[in-house]
């Protein structure tokens, strides 16, 4: 269900976070999942919190922001043909080069722990990381993530 | 009762997910009738920090509080996690 609005994009040329987050955010709201102020939520919260991490020698982020701008929950995907730079979740003076992002538009948190935790053990699995990184095509996606438990 | 805060930028994803390992982590050391857990945005707990005994955040926090907080980021990346396991335990059990 996370997936079903298939907002999954590969290879994209993007020339920063904002031109990237601003791409995946149309999609989300075209799609009439979240509210027409998503994209100047999820660079406020961006800003003020960084969502990069650095794991195993790739950097990932998820965006989101406030439950109260999502109407239904969804994940978007992007990779990067090159990556674009995050600040770190951890220390705002660090940038990170993002090649994969995880858009998260989430309501209510115990509803989605579970779909968190795997999505954070994936980021842990290198082997995953790098066929996520390679994948190209819908079916591939939908696999991966399912063998990760995220569907 | 120790009390335990874990915050992150939303109170949506991150601190979910270190709430969650949290919980794992506090019942294999048997802890969790001695721990109540919060989960809230650093934004809502910004003055009342010091009503808890402590605070894990997956987010940045302000200098003056960054001696009080435990950087919960580990716990998503999975590097340096045993650290935050760590000082977690010095802290419940001191």
């Amino acid at each position: 269900m996370y997936f079903n609005k298939e907002i999954v994009l590969f290879n994209f040329d993007e020339s920063s976070k904002e031109q990237a987050l601003r791409v995946l955010s149309d999609y989300f709201i075209k799609n009439g999942l979240v509210t027409s102020d998503f994209y100047e939520g999820i660079i406020s919260r961006e800003s003020n919190f960084p969502t990069g991490l650095f794991v195993n020698g790739t950097g990932v982020a998820i965006p989101h922001t406030d439950s109260e701008k999502v109407i239904h929950p969804q994940i978007g995907f992007m990779s990067l043909k090159k990556p674009v730079k995050f600040r770190d979740m951890a220390n705002k003076d660090n940038e990170i080069d993002v090649s994969l992002i995880f858009m998260l538009a989430l309501k209510k948190s115990d509803e989605q722990l579970s779909m968190l935790q795997k999505l954070v053990d994936l980021f842990q699995n290198e082997r995953s990381v790098n066929q996520l990184k390679e994948c190209t095509s819908l079916i591939e996606f939908k696999n991966i993530m399912k063998n990760a438990g995220i569907e | 009762m120790k009390t335990l805060l874990i915050m992150c930028g939303t109170g949506v994803a991150t601190s979910t997910v270190v709430t969650g390992k949290i919980k794992d982590w506090l019942k294999e050391n048997n802890l969790e009738n001695t721990v109540k857990l919060y989960q809230s945005k650093i934004s809502d707990e910004i003055n009342s920090i010091d009503n808890y005994d402590v605070v894990i955040s997956t987010t940045i926090v302000p200098d003056n509080l960054k001696s009080k907080v435990i950087n919960g980021v580990p716990l998503l990346t999975g590097v340096g996690k045993e650290d935050v396991f760590i000082q977690l335990k010095e802290k419940l059990t001191n």
